[in-house]
């Protein structure tokens, strides 16, 4: 019987200790449930941040898995109704004052997305953060006043990431995305992405702010704030088609 | 004063000998004033060429313009500004331009291109945008589109383009407008991309009313930069962001490629020298031998060796001299015409230096520094050489010469 008990023990600890080093990749894929549904809807604003001036979007966003996305402009007046479509890999551009649909030539996947930090490319690169590298569990931090694994994330031979390597701050309880360093092939930090503002939004609880800094350019950064969303509102694909542009209000 | 009649008259006792060493300096001169000709020729055209269709030779830009060439940093222009720029001594004319990089969208293809507005007029004096039109004209306020633009996205005059882009403070840039007119700018790199509108339309295109990316400077000619520069610095509120550039800080890399290519010139201009003063002193000695025995028996009878030496040394610096000046004037109306006529390259190597972002011409310089250095750098030749026969007459066994 005291064997048995020590033995019981013994697997306790082990257990335990297996309990603090979980999988990454378990770690990532609960994150990602969390944030994304099989749909969303969500009205959110940007800032842009540029060291002589800061200029404010709103708009509204519909989701589809990672395939498709669709973006419509509601403020600044002047750029009323103007809509980004993403398809798989690619991004019209429908524009109300000229009344024409543009697909973004491959050379201005690089440029900056509406002014922004992000660039074209950011919005239809699809590379997964569980198939496309190696995870490894650095340390544990506290931000936002949350507990958090440190995940270092190394992408794979032959994947499309652009970064050399890509830190991940995830909290332990509740798996909220808090941070995000992407490095460079010098091993210099590039951007770094900060969420904060836990809120309720929709059915969900998610950080609701998230602040994009390119470490290279002096005084810019980039705000996206979600003022509200519905996850998982059924969408069909025909809502993402080139004709389905001109309709959206 | 005697010596140097013996001279003289010795240069034409024999002129044949004479002729030919004059020759042998004539096309040392020639090639030289024509090699750096051709050197310096070359990169004033790429610095012309960029400094009309780019920078101008000051600029008025906002400071951060240069590092970020982007629509945010426009900046106000009215006429007032314009008299009191227009009115620093030197100023030939200002050229204000805005320009954005914006999507140039057809019917079926979609192109990058870089949309200039300008004042037709102004650009005109500047770098003879007008005469450049193959179809149309810039005043209709439609746009005009590079050629080969306009060839890749399959538009001719009358279609309409749309432009796609980010204005004034990432402000969407979107329109609609007709093409009037084509043209062909003479570097490469700008018939591939360039579209010109009015200013006006431009920056209302761009959501920038009343401002501009630049103000191009043309000076009058032999104004002084650096004194209009200073001048117009002193005219911007010090507290501004715009300031006042001048070519050579606005064009580094061409600057760094033109003394790159100097460098390896310079070799070359190096061994053209060698073979020059070989060429010289070829000559030169086969004459000095010839004269054995002559100076042999001038020797003999009394002449001191210091005087001939001293008579043979005008000898060769007269030739220099006259090969020099022959050379000069034959090399300037040569110069002159090729100056006036750049020679167009041929299809294949014009088209290689279009890849290089260079016209296909081959320009001269008519600078006349360079008929000076090149003369004096022949004519120190010719100096050093004329110590050779200086030498042998010091040297002269006069028994052996005279009985030669």
């Amino acid at each position: 019987m005291k064997r048995f008990t020590l033995w019981l023990s013994l697997l306790l600890v082990a257990s335990s200790l297996h309990a603090q080093q979980p999988d990454p990749k378990d770690i990532l894929r609960r994150m990602e449930d969390k944030s994304r549904g099989e749909s969303a809807e969500m009205t959110m604003k940007m800032t842009v941040v540029r060291p002589r001036f800061t200029r404010e979007m709103k708009m509204k966003s519909w989701s589809k898995g990672q395939q498709y996305s669709l973006v419509l402009l509601q403020e600044p007046v002047r750029d009323k109704g103007t809509v980004f479509l993403k398809r798989q890999k690619e991004i019209w551009n429908y524009v109300p004052s000229v009344d024409r649909m543009i697909k973004l030539p491959p050379s201005m996947m690089s440029q900056s997305w509406m002014g922004s930090d992000f660039s074209n490319d950011d919005l239809v690169r699809e590379s997964s953060v569980i198939n496309d590298y190696t995870h490894k569990i650095l340390r544990s931090e506290t931000k936002e006043g949350l507990d958090c694994w440190v995940i270092e994330m190394l992408p794979k031979a032959g994947s499309s990431v652009v970064y050399s390597k890509v830190v991940v701050w995830v909290s332990k309880a509740d798996y909220y995305h808090l941070r995000t360093e992407n490095y460079g092939d010098k091993g210099e930090l590039v951007s770094t992405m900060v969420m904060s503002d836990i809120k309720k939004l929709g059915n969900r609880t998610l950080p609701s702010r998230m602040e994009l800094t390119p470490m290279d350019k002096k005084g810019h950064k980039t705000i996206m704030v979600y003022e509200a969303a519905q996850f998982d509102v059924p969408i069909s694909e025909g809502f993402f088609s080139v004709q389905n542009l001109k309709n959206i209000r | 004063m005697l010596l140097f009649k013996l001279a003289w008259r010795n240069l034409w006792r024999s002129r044949k000998r004479s002729l030919i060493t004059m020759s042998s300096v004539f096309f040392a001169v020639l090639l030289a004033v024509f090699a750096e000709s051709v050197n310096r020729g070359s990169h004033e055209g790429m610095i012309r060429n960029s400094v009309s269709y780019f920078t101008g030779y000051l600029q008025l830009q906002d400071s951060a313009y240069m590092d970020e060439p982007s629509l945010d940093y426009c900046f106000a222009w009215d006429e007032q500004q314009e008299a009191a720029f227009a009115a620093v001594p030197g100023v030939k004319s200002l050229v204000p331009r805005v320009q954005g990089f914006v999507l140039a969208a057809s019917n079926s293809k979609t192109r990058g291109a870089m949309v200039l507005g300008i004042d037709p007029a102004r650009e005109e004096a500047l770098n003879g945008l007008q005469s450049q039109l193959i179809a149309g004209n810039f005043e209709s306020g439609g746009i005009v589109l590079a050629d080969r633009l306009a060839e890749r996205l399959g538009l001719a005059l009358g279609d309409t383009v749309v432009l796609l882009g980010q204005g004034y403070q990432s402000q969407q840039a979107a329109g609609a407008y007709p093409v009037t007119g084509l043209v062909k700018p003479k570097l490469p790199e700008l018939r591939k991309q360039s579209a010109y509108l009015l200013l006006s339309d431009a920056q209302t295109l761009f959501a920038a009313e009343g401002m501009v990316s630049s103000v191009l400077v043309m000076p009058h000619e032999n104004a002084s930069i650096s004194q209009m520069q200073a001048k117009m610095q002193s005219l911007l509120s010090a507290d501004g962001y715009v300031m006042v550039r001048n070519w050579e800080e606005l064009l580094p890399e061409l600057l760094a490629a033109i003394e790159f290519d100097n460098a390896s010139n310079r070799i070359v201009l190096v061994i053209l020298y060698i073979v020059i003063g070989f060429g010289i002193f070829g000559t030169v000695l086969t004459m000095t031998l010839e004269r054995r025995k002559e100076f042999g028996v001038l020797v003999s009878v009394g002449m001191r060796r210091g005087r001939l030496a001293l008579m043979t040394l005008y000898e060769t610096l007269l030739l220099g001299g006259m090969g020099v000046i022959a050379g000069l004037l034959g090399s300037m109306p040569i110069v002159a015409w090729f100056y006036d006529h750049p020679v167009p390259l041929s299809a294949e190597l014009g088209e290689m230096s279009e890849n290089f972002g260079v016209d296909p011409f081959i320009y001269f310089s008519a600078d006349p520094s360079i008929f000076l250095s090149q003369a004096g750098i022949v004519m120190g030749m010719c100096a050093l050489v004329a110590l050779y026969p200086v030498l042998y007459v010091k040297k002269l066994n006069v028994l052996q010469a005279s009985r030669a």
